[in-house]
């Protein structure tokens, strides 16, 4: 049977009792990071508090339903569409995103930007966190992604190695539910587990990545002194496809279901929606709900939301964390708040990695390194658009099923920034608003109508490539997160600050990703559309070419792990180094992105945070009593 | 005035989509769209724009019948095509209702109609920028044009993605560079 | 105690044949009664239709994994698979008339009834003779000429003890091809997943699932998993709440549940194609349908016959048939009073429909391009 989120578990827990109780840990966030940790502490008997800033509704079918129907009805249907915008606790939205003039910070939006370049990047502040709307893309990260200064002088090492990572990527795939092929993931030095299967078998490629591959497998690609052929590779997704009987050692996978109905459902397969982003109808996507109603079930998880954190405190002496105050609104929708505080042995901060250094610098923790918030990475992610020789069926599949990712590693990283590419089954929808504005310019500017204007939209929408190239970032201190007294929501507390610029590393690895796309168009045939906008908000000027620049919410790398409290915010174990019952999970804790989209990371390293948690917790007994006599 | 006729609307929206009434009655919504039209444009206008139609169909039928009695004639499709444009696109006042006709049906959305046809004829509150409804978007035609689903509805079902989309022969004959 | 009606593996295969045919036969009136209701509307009645419709699918693929077990061949392109709607099932002492209707108290109270538990007062009343003259009641006996069984649960126990019996004469009673079985990678959704049948054990737990699943015989409201049996489900609508854990039959405690009988579209009971104006675009349309669901049919049955990975396709079929199905019924039928057009279910004869056409020689499966 399917455990279902239980009703009533998101507005039950009494914030003022809550306040009386001293959990084994606060956990700040309920999306993936927060969930598995609370579902992973719950189930070795620890009680667990989370704060959640978003609006405190149970995770049901129905409220699933009300989010549907905001997407339907919405007339702009961006990554927040399906989801509630609060006035407290606000979200960063794609659509915010404006060219910023230097020395004006544009706070017109929650996220404040100072830039110099600005970026649409987003994260959800609902149940479930930004896995609400995210695409389920599951790569694992390279081996070299962990040594990039060793092996390339660029970027940071981590103080972990694939190999420390790989058994919680195990554990990451089996909790999200991965469908792929290891034969498909086992290349740049990716290794698996003897006889490793994912939950599932992968997707199938879509017909217009086949008609791609027809043309591109064995293109050669000569780059850093080594020659390589590309081809169109399937991504491994986390989302329900068909589960491998031979899954952990032939007792197969169930795939998880649905977050609630009253009868059991154990989830729909994947039926090729289209709409991973923003929201999966059926909830064939994993999202962190799915986690959160196992942990809620266990009986020892409280969850108190509309509570947004606005506070650390710090016994002076000890440097241990004493209590979080947050601020409980009354309603989303309108202003009205109480001060409440949560106790805990530990304190577990998932907000995300804007979210996290947003909360340690508003309450005075720079960190005894000064790295509080700084290195800020996110992938940059520039797009070609072209039109195939052919109808090849466009917008139809998963969002993306497949891409060539035979550049992700490589001695070329000495000199600029990998890539990973995507090719999108929703056509130019990304890069162009494909397929409403292509209706719109045949019918009000082609004069189209009835089967000239059905011949023009195959003609026109069928054959759209569009490739989007996700480049890599390096950490750069002065790319971060800050805050100002002078920037605040309306609980008065202080918003980020973004001071964001592209690396020329980066940079580089985007001309070479624009020049690559123009030969993979010539090479098949295709009608090469790109054009980049002066006035585009996110337009990059560099050697003398312009480009399109867009954010990816894959927030990363300010509160940076290492093995040196000087140079880095949380040991391996994204413990903070200054504060020793404090996390500080998430994407955050990564010193470099490579080329995967982070959620996969995110939950192995949380997996792999929950052992040293536990051991700290059983190690540690009545701990503040003890700390604060000495 | 007698209220714009549905049955005529259909007419209207049958020769402007290139889809049949049954596809369109398909849709559950050809009423609300009609209402919709009614609301941001006014009953005059659409009423014209239907008379516009009903001549033009005249007019393609030649001397093969009259207005009243068009159903079943076969149409001369280019003196159709001409007449329309004649008769509706290029009017001022008709063309871009019936513009927004079109991308109504494909969008499952109301487009604001342009500055200068509101500063002539009339800004109406339901005349700004919006879905209908929550199924409106679902049943887009554009969607089924393409061969595919509305993003977020209608799921095609796993794998189906991995075939050929099913685009009628003769649009994908048509597809040339 | 009456006779066993089932002595040999024949017997049992003609029974497992009426099965098919009556857990496909429950399918139409379900998808009729969902995609009546109007789009976003009706979450709690719709989601509870279409789950059991999705069930009644796998139980479908059970009964064809135990013919497949015993050397049968599924066949749902056979002539009269599909019944004339209205069709008739057991109640008990009478039978009575299922259409296909909109959802509709009507419609929900011949749902309770098709999945009502029914167990016969005696072993001698599970058999009971067919009504002369009307049209046949879908539980009847293959073998029992014009007798047909007291309940869809009777109708399974009879074929278990059948099973029980013939197994227990013939060690070889199940040396069908396993590669004919359709394993739980195959389907999945909804309460409950496929069994792969290799013997009297999983044979006996196939049926004795789908009876439970259906009725909550011996089982109470909810099964051992926590899923409520199809006839509470539907009860729930009826009572306007959903049922909880420990909760009595007749007083569920969970949230309340609404119903908006209007929000449907009022299609005509039980359509015919003769209903339709001849020659028009929407007669057209629902012989499409037909067509479409014919199609459908002989696809399963190559699944069923060592094509397993067909039931993907199936399924794309499936989401095909809802496009077509809600098409129809949005569209006002002419000349009925402003009801609505349905599908009729009236298959036509498909050509090439033999399963063993398709069924590779010596049990290995053999490429078929389709």
């Amino acid at each position: 049977m399917y455990a279902k989120f239980p009703e009533g578990a998101a507005h039950r827990t009494d914030p003022a009792a809550a306040a009386e109780v001293l959990y084994d840990a606060v956990v700040v966030g309920g999306g993936i990071a927060g969930a598995l940790i609370a579902s992973r502490l719950s189930q070795a008997g620890k009680r667990v508090l989370i704060l959640e800033a978003g609006p405190a509704e149970d995770l049901t079918l129905r409220g699933y339903e009300s989010y549907l129907d905001r997407f339907y009805s919405a007339t702009g249907k961006d990554n927040q569409s399906p989801y509630p915008a609060g006035v407290n606790a606000p979200m960063p939205r794609g659509t915010d995103a404006r060219r910023i003039s230097p020395g004006a910070p544009d706070a017109s939006a929650y996220l404040v930007q100072s830039g110099p370049f600005a970026t649409d990047t987003t994260y959800t502040r609902v149940l479930g966190g930004t896995t609400m709307h995210w695409e389920a893309k599951t790569l694992r990260m390279l081996p070299e992604d962990f040594r990039m200064r060793t092996l390339y002088g660029e970027g940071a090492d981590w103080p972990l190695t694939y190999e420390d990572l790989a058994p919680y990527y195990n554990e990451a795939e089996r909790e999200i539910g991965v469908s792929a092929d290891v034969a498909d993931q086992a290349y740049l030095g990716i290794t698996f587990d003897e006889g490793y299967v994912f939950p599932m078998k992968g997707l199938p490629l879509s017909y217009l990545d086949r008609m791609v591959a027809t043309d591109l497998d064995g293109m050669p690609v000569e780059l850093g002194g080594e020659r390589r052929e590309l081809r169109v590779r399937p991504f491994p997704q986390g989302r329900n496809g068909i589960p491998n009987p031979a899954y952990d050692g032939g007792k197969g996978y169930r795939p998880r279901g649905a977050v609630s109905t009253y009868q059991v459902e154990v989830g729909e397969r994947c039926q090729g929606n289209n709409n991973c982003v923003p929201i999966c109808p059926v909830q064939a996507k994993y999202h962190a709900g799915k986690t959160l109603a196992v942990a809620l079930q266990s009986g020892r998880v409280d969850l108190v939301a509309q509570a947004v954190a606005h506070k650390v405190h710090i016994d002076e002496q000890t440097g241990r964390v004493t209590e979080i105050e947050y601020r409980r609104y009354d309603r989303p929708d309108s202003p009205g708040s109480a001060t409440m505080r949560a106790r805990g042995r530990l304190f577990v901060l998932a907000a995300n990695a804007v979210e996290n250094p947003r909360l340690m610098l508003a309450s005075g923790l720079r960190g005894s390194s000064g790295l509080m918030g700084r290195n800020f990475m996110d992938h940059a992610y520039l797009l070609a658009w072209a039109l195939l020789p052919e109808v090849a069926g466009t917008f139809r599949g998963t969002n993306c099923t497949g891409g060539i990712t035979d550049l992700r590693g490589g001695r070329f990283r000495r000199h600029q920034a990998a890539f990973s590419v995507d090719i999108h089954n929703d056509g130019w929808g990304w890069a162009r608003g494909a397929p409403m504005t292509d209706l719109v310019d045949l019918v009000d500017a082609g004069g189209r109508y009835g089967q000239s204007l059905r011949q023009g939209l195959v003609d026109r929408v069928s054959r759209q490539l569009q490739l989007a190239f996700m480049v890599e970032v390096p950490a750069n201190p002065s790319n971060r997160i800050t805050v100002d007294p002078a920037y605040t929501d309306h609980l008065g507390n202080m918003r980020p600050i973004l001071t964001y610029d592209i690396p020329d590393y980066t940079m580089r690895g985007v001309a070479y990703a624009r020049q690559l796309s123009r030969r993979i168009f010539a090479r098949l045939g295709a009608e090469d559309h790109t054009a980049y906008d002066p006035d585009f908000w996110g337009y990059a000027v560099h050697a003398g070419e312009g480009y399109e620049i867009r954010g990816g919410n894959h927030l990363a790398g300010t509160h940076t792990m290492g093995s040196d409290p000087s140079t880095s915010v949380v040991d391996p174990d994204q413990r903070s180094w200054d504060h020793q019952n404090l996390y500080l999970v998430g994407g955050g804790s990564m010193p470099t992105v490579g080329t995967s989209n982070v959620t996969l990371t995110i939950a192995a390293l949380c997996l792999r945070s929950v052992r040293a948690m536990l051991s700290q917790l059983d190690a540690e007994t009545a701990p503040i009593a003890v700390e604060v006599a000495r | 005035m007698t209220a714009p006729s549905f049955e005529e609307f259909l007419r209207l929206s049958v020769d402007l989509t290139a889809f049949g009434e049954t596809e369109l009655l398909g849709t559950g919504l050809a009423r609300q769209y009609l209402a919709k039209v009614r609301a941001a444009c006014g009953d005059e206008i659409v009423t014209a724009l239907l008379d516009a139609h009903r001549a033009a169909r005249t007019e393609a039928a030649g001397d093969a019948g009259d207005a009243g009695s068009l159903d079943g004639i076969l149409l001369d499709r280019v003196l159709l095509d001409r007449a329309l444009r004649h008769r509706i696109f290029s009017d001022d006042r008709l063309g871009p209702v019936a513009r927004n006709v079109i991308k109504l049906w494909y969008a499952g959305m109301w487009y604001a109609l342009p500055p200068e046809w509101t500063d002539r004829y009339g800004a109406r509150a339901a005349g700004e920028a919006s879905t209908v409804t929550a199924a409106s978007y679902q049943e887009g035609l554009l969607w089924r044009a393409i061969g595919a689903n509305p993003p977020g509805a209608k799921g095609p079902g796993y794998g189906s993605w991995a075939q050929p989309p099913r685009i009628e022969d003769r649009y994908l004959n048509g597809a040339t560079k | 105690m009456t006779a066993s009606t089932i002595d040999s593996r024949d017997d049992l295969i003609s029974y497992l044949h009426v099965a098919m045919a009556l857990e496909h036969a429950t399918i139409p009136p379900y998808l009729t009664a969902y995609y009546s209701i109007h789009s976003t509307t009706n979450s709690d009645a719709a989601h509870i239709i279409r789950v059991v419709a999705v069930e009644e699918m796998l139980h479908l693929t059970l009964v064809a994994n135990v013919l497949n077990a015993i050397g049968g061949r599924p066949d749902l392109t056979r002539p009269g698979f599909v019944p004339s709607y209205p069709a008739r099932l057991p109640d008990g002492e009478d039978d009575f008339t299922v259409d296909l209707r909109p959802l509709s108290p009507e419609a929900v109270e011949t749902f309770c009834k098709i999945e009502r538990p029914g167990r016969a007062p005696s072993a001698d009343a599970r058999l009971l003779r067919a009504p002369d003259g009307g049209r046949p009641v879908l539980a009847f006996s293959p073998t029992a000429e014009g007798m047909r069984f007291y309940s869809i649960g009777e109708f399974y126990a009879e074929i278990i003890e059948g099973l029980e019996k013939v197994a227990a004469g013939d060690p070889k009673l199940f040396s069908g091809d396993p590669a004919l079985q359709v394993g739980p990678e195959y389907f999945y959704s909804g309460g409950g997943s496929v069994t792969v049948v290799s013997d009297l054990d999983s044979a006996c737990r196939a049926l004795r699932f789908i009876a439970a699943q259906g009725e909550g015989l011996d089982s109470g409201i909810h099964d051992a998993d926590g899923e409520l049996a199809h006839y509470y489900r539907f009860r729930q609508l009826q009572l306007g709440r959903y049922y909880q854990v420990g909760d009595d039959p007749d007083a569920p405690s969970g949230p309340p549940l609404g119903v908006s009988w209007d929000e449907v579209y009022p299609v005509k009971v039980s359509a015919r194609l003769a209903d339709f104006p001849a020659g028009s675009e929407l007669a057209r349309a629902a012989r499409d349908f037909n067509a479409a669901y014919g199609a459908f049919l002989a696809l399963l049955t190559r699944a069923f016959n060592g094509q397993p990975g067909l039931l993907q396709d199936a399924v794309c079929d499936m989401f095909r048939l809802r496009d077509g199905f809600n098409q129809l019924v949005r569209n006002p039928l002419p000349g009925s009073d402003g009801l609505h057009a349905a599908p009729t279910f009236e298959i036509p004869a498909a050509a090439g429909s033999d399963p063993g056409a398709s069924r590779p020689a010596g049990g290995t499966a053999r490429a078929v391009i389709r």
